[in-house]
């Protein structure tokens, strides 16, 4: 392998990693307060389209960006009322957000753009992203040493451990779970809005091709920390920047296998994870 | 509880009175023409948007009714070509090839209503086919690329890896080594017509890879490799299926054009002259459905020497002396044709 | 026995579902600038207005009432499967692929292909429940991990070694026509799935209320440190529930190929084990309102696809009606508990 390959593969691996890590921290923050977001995929969609929306509108893409966290986070609230106060099942309710935000993104390109299937070109952060990019691996840390650093985190952990002994201490568990799914639903819609203005520029139809699952996966393969949800979606960039690069040269390799690869490699950290690590005790269950 | 109920109320009412509403419909005698997408749909500024352009200029140069039934699965074919035949629309359109097993079973039940099949072959006394020989214009694309490559290495980029795809895949990699035996042509396929930023970032691979021009047939994913060839110097990038030259003028070489709308049209003004078409018709660049655009901004670039040699090998491959391959196993047998 | 109370509440729960969509859908076709006359019209014209739109959403509400069925049994066990729709692929691609390559007699084909769609549907929903008994996995994050990897699966084997030809497209060859279900209604495509798929619910409803499998089902989902003290095994129960809801998923996928489509597709479904979890919802998980919910919900997609070419709206659209649909249902039970507490 040349250099000049090698750095490619690199530099795919970041770009491919970039807005899966985004969704993946939004992910784990979310878990460890006990609420397991499915409605990963659609806040990213609404977050990708978003930024589209606000960058034809205002002709800049850093508003994009913040309108697309904004759009993120709206769902994010969402989900959040809706698990929380509202004590809908969290699973429905994701599934409900995926259904609304991706199809809702379809009818709003013809409401608001008059076409369908994709957004007219918008202006993009271009070289700019990378600072994006960095923004990903210091929010990973920084994620990091707030969950495992600082008496806010460890309430959060234990949230998502054991809410009602957080009760005891006079937190309102609810609260903080509204909190973090809205952050979730930020960081989700901060990777949408990544792929839709700062790596591309413009929105179509399905273009987040399951990088919010993807992200689902890297969660669980992460063990519900944020370094190791980072590593897991690098993990994942690196197979599909091996598949590009050696798609043509290798021709034994099924893309399929390849593209199959993330998922299995969840289930496989799902089987693996007993006894060792374990979800938070609570993820999933309604308080 | 009184409020879900007046909204129910609300609800079934309007329920009641949609249910008394006019139906719109042909008038009697008008020509009515239907059309079935597949599950690209209307929007994919591509294969679908083309045939409903067509399907408009029928509507308004022929004064024909028009019908369009969208399809979000494979199991929507069937019930949508049905409909279209039960409201009894002179001629329904079926877009795409994964309709021909459906259309046959449906045509082989109506014998005595018309249909057409884009981009397949359906063998029924009352389906026209329409296919197109892509290979031909991916072949001129081929060689203008190896024209303009200075560095003698260009690139294809299919969506995903079915026989229609490799009929591109195989005239444009012809059409290289028509013009220079030693250009390196580069294969990848995005495996989705729908993933955008995955079509840029095969777009740079290539590009990093050393070529300097990709042929981008991948749907919107297409748009990707278009934007990898905007922020390069030195780096051209050729649309597909409808004339993408505007989207980046001057990175945009040409687009491979195939009129969807041109054969949707024709078959259409068939039907209004009483004279149906049916068979097989194969469209290709001396009938205009497939060609290149006329590089509107890229046509100082590319100087009228190379222009007189591409139009020259339009015309052999028009007269026959060069029939450019379809498949990979027709384009390892292939060898270039000296003019 | 469930008392009348509850069947009020199923009855309610389709029929304001059905409500809020059409307002929801009066409001999409105004903001996008089209009359909701016309709309409807079509709508209605389009699943109701003739046998064979009448054919058609009952097509389209068996291949809802399938994964339905199953989705609501593993959720009445506490288990959420929502990978119904990998399910429903890998049941599909098993009938397509038996269909494809058995020469036996007519009868006996079908039942071996829906017989083989079952059990790959099953295996698929055991995979999910052995996780979950042996390791304690997470089944939702398995179920829909499993969908995912289906799609993969399936989509490699007919671009490949399942392939109907060199030319074709991704799925496997045509069944022989002696195979197809036979059809119920003439001059439709509908087949005798739907009087499959109203048995499978007729059996569910007697397995849930009347049997001891049933009631361990129920008692594992409702109080599940109860049902162990009683001696009942979760572990086997969850890999039960998970891979007989499976099963009948992939049943469905196979009465897709085998009544309808009369080959497996990779495109095979649009959704239809997402959508379900929105029907069996609606339908309260019991058996019986699921069936009336998949007609409404055969309605709104048969009608839908009918309203585009009118109303100009994306067939996407009708995603954003069903997920507030989700969503508004799943709000319900907390106003119903809430109005239960004020009172």
């Amino acid at each position: 392998m040349t250099l000049a390959l090698l750095v490619t593969l690199l530099t795919l691996t970041v770009l491919k990693a970039t807005p899966i890590i985004f969704a993946a921290l939004g992910g784990t923050i979310s878990e460890r307060s006990g609420v397991v977001n499915i409605g990963l995929e659609g806040m990213m969609a609404a977050g990708a389209f978003g930024a589209v929306y606000a960058t034809s509108a205002t002709g800049n893409p850093v508003v994009g960006v913040i309108a697309g966290i904004l759009a993120g986070a709206f769902f994010g609230f969402v989900l959040g009322v809706a698990a929380t106060r509202l004590k809908v099942d969290q699973i429905v309710a994701g599934t409900g957000i995926n259904l609304l935000c991706i199809g809702g993104a379809a009818y709003a390109l013809v409401v608001l753009f008059h076409q369908q299937g994709s957004s007219p070109q918008v202006a993009s952060l271009g070289t700019a992203d990378v600072w994006l990019i960095v923004l990903a691996f210091a929010l990973a840390i920084a994620l990091h040493a707030f969950l495992w650093l600082t008496p806010w985190g460890l309430r959060l952990r234990a949230i998502g451990e054991n809410p009602r002994a957080v009760l005891a201490a006079g937190i309102d568990p609810l609260r903080v779970r509204m909190l973090a799914v809205t952050i979730s639903g930020a960081l989700a819609g901060l990777g949408g809005a990544f792929l839709s203005v700062g790596e591309l520029n413009i929105y179509s139809d399905g273009m987040t091709a399951g990088r919010g699952f993807i992200a689902l996966a890297a969660v669980i393969f992460g063990r519900w920390t944020p370094l190791g949800a980072t590593l897991a979606a690098l993990c994942f960039g690196f197979f599909e920047a091996l598949q590009f690069i050696l798609q043509g040269r290798v021709a034994w390799l099924p893309s399929d296998a390849m593209q199959a690869l993330p998922y299995v490699a969840a289930v496989i950290a799902l089987a693996g994870a007993t006894g060792r690590v374990r979800a938070p005790e609570s993820d999933g269950v309604p308080f | 509880m009184l409020r879900a109920r007046t909204f129910a109320a609300t609800a079934m009412l309007s329920f009641l009175m949609a249910a008394c509403g006019h139906h719109v419909g042909p008038r009697p005698g008008q020509l009515s023409l239907g059309m079935v997408t597949d599950v690209g749909g209307l929007g994919d500024r591509s294969f679908n948007d083309s045939a409903y352009r067509g399907l408009l200029r029928a509507r308004d140069q022929l004064g024909a009714y028009v019908e369009v039934l969208q399809s979000r699965s494979a199991a929507d074919y069937q019930p949508n070509i049905e409909a279209l035949t039960n409201q009894r629309v002179d001629m329904t359109f079926a877009i795409g090839f994964l309709m021909s097993t459906d259309l046959d079973q449906i045509a082989r039940n109506h014998p005595d209503r018309h249909y057409a099949i884009i981009d397949a072959v359906v063998d029924d006394p009352n389906v026209v086919s329409v296919t197109f020989r892509e290979q031909d214009g991916s072949f001129l694309a081929g060689a203008l690329a190896a024209m303009m490559s200075t560095t003698k290495h260009i690139a294809f980029l299919g969506g995903e890896d079915v026989p229609l795809l490799r009929k591109f895949e195989a005239g444009y990699t012809a059409g290289a080594h028509e013009v220079d035996p030693s250009v390196t042509v580069d294969v990848k396929y995005v495996g989705s017509f729908d993933d955008v930023a995955a079509g840029q970032e095969l777009g740079n691979v290539l590009y990093n890879g050393g070529a300097d021009i990709i042929f981008a047939a991948a749907g919107t994913a297409g748009l990707g490799a278009i934007n990898a060839a905007k922020s390069r110097s030195g780096a051209y990038v050729i649309g597909v299926d409808s004339d993408q030259d505007a989207l980046a003028p001057g990175k945009i070489l040409t687009s491979m054009v195939k009129h969807v709308d041109v054969a949707v049209f024709d078959v259409a003004r068939g039907m209004q002259q009483h004279r149906p078409i049916a068979g097989h018709l194969t469209l290709g660049l001396s009938d205009d459905a497939i060609g290149l655009t006329n590089f509107t901004f890229t046509r100082t670039a590319i100087g009228a020497a190379r222009l007189r040699r591409l139009s020259a090998i339009r015309r052999a491959i028009i007269a026959g002396k060069i029939v450019p391959p379809d498949t990979r196993e027709a384009l390892a047998a292939w060898k270039p044709v000296a003019l | 026995m469930k008392s009348l109370m509850d069947r009020a509440r199923g009855a309610r729960g389709a029929l304001g579902a059905l409500a809020i969509a059409l307002v929801l859908i009066t409001a999409a076709m105004l903001v996008a600038g089209a009359s909701p006359i016309d709309g409807f019209a079509a709508l209605f014209a389009g699943a109701l207005g003739g046998t064979h739109q009448l054919g058609e959403t009952l097509v389209q509400a068996t291949a809802l009432l399938f994964p339905a069925l199953g989705i609501a049994l593993a959720f009445r066990a506490g288990l959420f499967n929502i990978g119904a729709e990998g399910q429903l692929l890998v049941g599909g691609l098993a009938a397509g692929a038996l269909g494809a390559n058995v020469h036996l007699a007519p009868a006996l084909a079908a039942v071996i292909m829906l017989g083989g769609g079952a059990l790959a549907g099953g295996v698929w929903g055991g995979i999910a429940g052995w996780l979950k008994a042996r390791f304690g996995a997470n089944e939702i994050i398995a179920t829909l991990m499993l969908n995912f990897i289906a799609a993969s699966l399936t989509g490699y084997l007919v671009a490949g070694p399942l392939k109907s030809s060199p030319a074709g497209g991704p799925e496997t060859a045509p069944l022989a026509h002696a195979y197809w279900l036979p059809v119920l209604l003439p001059y439709t495509r509908l087949s005798i799935a739907l009087l499959i798929a109203l048995a499978i619910a007729a059996l569910l409803h007697v397995v849930l209320t009347r049997t001891v499998f049933g009631y361990e089902l129920r008692a594992i989902g409702e109080a599940p440190e109860a049902a162990r003290r009683a001696g009942i095994s979760l572990q086997r129960m969850a890999l039960l529930a998970l891979a007989s809801s499976g099963a009948i998923a992939g049943l469905g996928g196979a009465s897709i190929v085998a009544g309808e489509l009369h080959r497996f597709n990779t495109q095979l479904s649009p959704g239809y084990g997402y959508t379900a979890i929105a029907v069996a919802l609606v339908g309260d998980l019991d058996a019986r309102w699921i069936c009336v919910a998949a007609f409404a919900f055969g309605i709104l997609e048969t009608g839908g696809l009918a309203m585009q070419a009118v109303a100009n709206i994306p067939k996407d659209a009708i995603h954003v009606i069903e997920g507030v649909i989700v969503v508004l249902l799943a709000a319900r039970r907390y106003v119903a508990a809430r109005a239960a507490i004020a009172s």
